[in-house]
């Protein structure tokens, strides 16, 4: 559920909409970190993008489901950098603004992998204590 | 890590990294904007929104940050700048911690720097490891060129080397230089390349030389020294022994040679001067040094030596050789060691002491250490209050202790920095110590990156030890009773121990332990000097000379030394003068040995009835001041031609004839043709020869005139004794034989300085010993006045309240003095202990001493009492003098 973009807000209020009550600023599901890493290299692996450029597209295909605080896309960017699963490089966005473009690396794409299987184990394993304890 | 260094980048570059991050949130926010722009939101709401989506960017820099900077790298970083801002504001503390660590980092680091330099460090040539050298020190020509071809399966190369002292003429005057012969084959053999010019080879090493002629290489100090590093010095000529050398090279800057501690400046092929040595089957003067060939292992190698070995001495054997004396030569084993770190006298002669040094250094470490950890125990109750604060809201005792190792750290490290200059000195003072006018010993001790680091780790162990202790003390404080009741920290005057305490009682036993040996080294040192030498050291000058480097021989060479007597016995101020072959102390000038027979017997090849011989002109006896006791001392009738006469020592009259009068007697030394009957005609009393530490020796005289074959060439003596209440300088010596002929070289040296450099070893480590001893003396003294001046002030209410309740102030005084002499006496027992324990290893070094040496406990025991007595008066004193109301009035 995200915020309707197309009728103004006022801001000192807390809105009301169909009944559903939210709050000054949506509470997204828990992400922990690591996930949230997980899923940045996984929208890497199409390609270099830009930190805007990341949050959009994990929001876009998520169907607004996954709306991080934007912020907290950048200190898991750079722990990708600590790691070396990323790198970082200035060039020029869309609309020739300087933007940082950060790119997969070799040792990120065995990360990726690496972190997937372990979140599906994950899964599977939280399904079926749900199905079945 | 490739992380650590990731870090590291983004803290170097901390600042810009932040900025960039700024930006690239701001961008951010700004295309969001833009993109909530084109979506028809009005452009101040977008504002908003777009905002509003980032989130918290400041909360997001510093996680960002936190990423990168791990939070331990941060806090240590507080606790360090947190550490530096105190040493501003303590200065006295800072100062007492660093003076402390340097002492004890500084001392032990210097000692350990010589050694790494004299005998651990590998030598600068090509692959240090495969180098070997032949055990036994010294070899014949014959010999090595017999194992260069026998050996060739164990050594890709064999060279033989040696050092000796020459005259060398560098430019019109003649000079003593450390000149060392190699074989042709030194150079490639350990990979040394010329850094001008070019090295001697094997085609040099030939007699008479190549085809550039007598080649010699210099060593790049000379190289600096002599010549101001001009290029120019390649084809300069030098000579020695009057025969003209071409310098073709100049050798490397760190390549010193293969001995450490020597740094011959010369370097000449082997086989150009010494001609009738290199055919002596018998004249060992060679040092072998090789390298393995490729595979081989040490122990490999040895066992395959030890194959070839007996045929290579059975093939070097003098042909006349009678049996008994060839089986002894045939028995001579040798064997392999690595010559990673080169061989050398030097190291022989000073590696036992230094590592005994290294010890007593490390003992003054730990002193240094528990003073350390004192002071910082005292600095942490008085900070009680400030951790109690912290404590309470929230730091994690963890985290304090952090701080406390962290602050123990910067200041170790820097006592360690100041320690480096310190070790510079200390190491560069022991190799002046040890070096002599005899034995220059040349050795580079400038820190390099090893002891730096070295440095840095002892500091790190120092930080930890003496930290640990105070910081578990420290932070292990209860917050609430502290905050409420800081400043009256409950404990009794007379309390029992603590871990202060115990410090305190370390210190004085180890102070005790470094006592002893200075006791020890100092009463053997006085053991030596104190023996009766035989001889009267007051007024006696000797004075080397080598007439035969200026071209005497034969009947000149008498004639010269005739006049030299005649000339200085007439000089003003002089007594009497003689001349001879060994000076009385002779050292490194060396000695003659043989064996004799007894009243026509063959002479035995025994070590028990080896004798020690010296040729002397008449008046010899008088002029050192050696007791004639029976007969007659030589004359000018003992001359070539007449009977042949020697005089004896006591104790070889002792040996030798056993009871009876020896006065007539015969004593013969050589073998078959070179026989010769001795006539004893004398006895004088024992004097030392050599060293004043040998056992007392069995000496034979004779006379000068008739031995001149045995001793031509050779370096003489002349003993000048001057007349009582005359002062005899060498210069109106020196003026006296320049007069006579200026090329004759000579070096003049009193008795007492002979004698001192004899005993240079001796000397060194109880010097050094005594300092060790001093200063550690002083840091337990202080240690214990520290520590009695602190119990006295946090107890003085207490002190008071004794007072007000009608004690006598004597009794204070007691009681402050009591806990000093408990201290003391706890730690002078643990001190007695070690010192019994430990006294035995010193046994080697010590004259005539034991290692449990009663008389130096007892002066170790008695000096630290005293001192730590004296040093508990000064706070007795204070508690004495407690004004009972003004202490009250403060509760």
């Amino acid at each position: 559920m995200g915020l309707d973009w197309n009728a103004p807000v006022d801001p000192s209020f807390p809105s009301f909409a169909d009944g559903e009550t939210m709050a000054l600023t949506n509470q997204p599901p828990d992400l922990l970190p690591g996930t949230l890493d997980m899923l940045i290299l996984r929208a890497l692996t199409r390609g270099a993008m830009h930190g805007y450029g990341i949050a959009e597209r994990l929001r876009q295909v998520s169907e607004d489901v996954l709306q991080v605080g934007e912020s907290s896309l950048y200190p898991a960017l750079q722990r990708l950098l600590l790691n070396g699963w990323v790198k970082a490089a200035w060039g020029a966005s869309e609309n020739n603004r300087r933007a940082r473009y950060y790119t997969l690396t070799a040792a990120g794409k065995k990360r990726l992998e690496s972190e997937r299987q372990e979140f599906q184990k994950l899964v599977v394993a939280i399904q079926r204590v749900l199905e079945g304890a | 890590m490739r992380r650590f260094f990731r870090r590291l980048n983004y803290l170097f570059r901390q600042r810009q990294r932040e900025a960039e991050l700024a930006d690239e949130m701001e961008a951010h926010r700004a295309m969001k904007e833009a993109d909530l722009r084109r979506a028809g939101v009005q452009p101040a709401e977008a504002r908003w929104e777009s905002r509003r989506a980032l989130g918290n960017s400041a909360l997001a820099c510093e996680d960002a940050r936190q990423v990168w900077l791990a939070p331990w790298l941060e806090s240590v970083w507080q606790d360090a700048s947190y550490a530096c801002r105190m040493l501003r504001r303590s200065p006295t503390f800072a100062a007492s911690m660093i003076i402390v660590t340097a002492l004890g980092i500084g001392a032990t680091l210097g000692v350990f720097s010589l050694i790494v330099g004299l005998v651990l460090k590998p030598l600068p040539v090509r692959e240090p490891d495969r180098l070997v050298y032949l055990s036994r020190p010294s070899f014949s020509y014959p010999v090595f060129t017999e194992l260069s071809t026998r050996g060739s399966h164990i050594f890709s190369s064999l060279i033989a080397w040696n050092i000796e002292r020459e005259y060398v003429q560098w430019n019109t005057e003649l000079e003593p230089t450390e000149v060392l012969m190699a074989s042709g084959a030194f150079y490639s053999t350990l990979g040394v390349h010329a850094s001008l010019g070019r090295t001697f080879t094997e085609a040099d090493d030939v007699i008479g030389g190549a085809s550039d002629g007598l080649v010699a290489v210099i060593s790049h100090s000379a190289w600096q020294r002599r010549f101001g590093g001009d290029p120019g010095v390649i084809g300069r000529t030098i000579r020695i022994r009057r025969q003209p050398f071409t310098i073709v090279g100049v050798a490397p800057r760190e390549f010193f040679g293969v001995a450490p501690g020597l740094a011959p400046e010369l370097t000449i092929p082997l086989t150009v001067l010494e001609r009738e040595r290199l055919a002596s089957r018998t004249s060992s003067w060679l040092h072998l040094l090789a390298r393995l060939d490729e595979g081989l292992t040490i122990p490999e190698a040895d066992a395959a030596l030890q194959t070839v070995w007996r045929s290579v001495l059975e093939v070097t054997t003098n042909p006349g050789m009678p049996a008994e004396r060839r089986a002894m030569y045939l028995s001579r084993t040798t064997s392999l060691q690595s010559a990673r770190a080169g061989y050398s006298r030097v190291r022989n002669q000073f590696e036992e002491p230094l590592w005994v040094l290294l010890a007593l250094v490390a003992l003054l470490l730990i002193v240094a250490t528990a003073s350390a950890a004192n002071l910082l125990l005292a600095r942490g109750a008085a900070r009680g209050r400030e951790f109690a604060v912290r404590l309470a809201i929230g730091a994690g005792r963890r985290r304090l202790l952090r701080q406390v190792m962290t602050e123990a750290f910067v200041w170790t490290l820097l006592g360690a920095l100041a320690g480096l200059i310190i070790a510079t000195w200390t190491s560069g003072t022991l190799v002046n110590m040890m070096s002599t006018w005899d034995n220059p010993i040349v050795l580079n001790v400038v820190p390099d990156w090893r002891l730096v680091v070295s440095a840095v780790g002892l500091a790190m162990l120092t930080a930890v030890t003496c930290a640990i202790l105070p910081a578990l003390r420290t932070t292990h404080v209860e917050a609430g009773a502290t905050l409420k009741e800081f400043g009256q920290i409950r404990g009794r005057l007379t309390t029992g121990w603590s871990s202060s305490k115990s410090l305190v009682t370390v210190q004085v036993g180890l102070t005790v332990l470094l006592l002893f040996g200075a006791a020890l080294f100092g009463r053997s040192l006085h053991t030596i000097l104190s023996q009766d030498a035989g001889f009267t050291p007051e007024g006696l000058t000797v004075v080397g000379l080598e007439a035969g480097e200026a071209g005497y021989e034969g009947a000149r060479l008498t004639s010269f030394y005739e006049t030299v007597l005649e000339r200085l016995g007439s000089t003003p101020g002089v007594q009497s003068a003689s001349l001879s072959k060994y000076p009385p102390i002779s050292d490194e000038d060396g000695a003659w040995t043989q064996s004799i027979g007894v009243d026509g017997a063959a002479v035995q090849m025994d070590a028990a009835r080896s004798v020690h011989f010296n040729a002397v002109t008449p008046g010899y006896f008088r002029t050192t001041g050696m007791r004639l006791l029976q007969g007659r001392d030589f004359s000018t009738q003992d001359r070539v031609g007449a009977e042949r006469v020697v005089i004896v020592s006591e104790s070889l009259a002792r040996v030798f004839f056993p009871g009876e009068n020896p006065l007539g007697r015969l004593i013969s030394i050589g073998r078959s043709e070179s026989r010769r009957d001795l006539v004893i005609v004398g006895i004088v009393g024992n004097s030392k020869y050599q060293r004043l530490t040998e056992p007392p020796r069995s000496i034979a005289y004779l006379p000068c005139a008739q031995v001149q074959d045995l001793i031509e060439g050779d370096e003489l003596f002349v003993e000048v004794r001057s007349t009582s209440g005359a002062t005899l300088t060498a210069d109106t010596i020196r003026r006296q034989l320049r007069a006579l002929d200026a090329r004759v070289p000579i070096r003049i040296q009193t008795i007492a300085e002979r004698m001192r450099a004899s005993l240079v070893k001796e000397r060194v480590i109880t010097t050094i010993a005594m300092s060790l001893g001093v200063a550690a003396l002083i840091l337990a003294c202080a240690g214990v006045y520290g520590l009695l001046a602190y119990i006295v002030s946090r107890q003085t209410d207490e002190i008071g309240l004794r007072l007000a309740l009608g004690a006598d102030r004597t009794q204070m005084l007691w009681l402050v003095m009591r806990q000093s002499l408990v201290l003391a006496g706890a730690g002078i027992l643990i001190g007695l202990a070690a010192s019994l324990a430990l006294g035995q290893f010193a046994r080697n070094l010590l004259f005539q001493v034991s290692g449990t040496d009663v008389f130096a406990l007892g002066i170790a025991a008695v000096v630290m009492l005293v001192v730590a007595l004296a040093a508990g008066f000064f706070p007795a004193r204070r508690a004495a003098n407690v004004d009972p109301l003004i202490a009250l009035r403060a509760e």
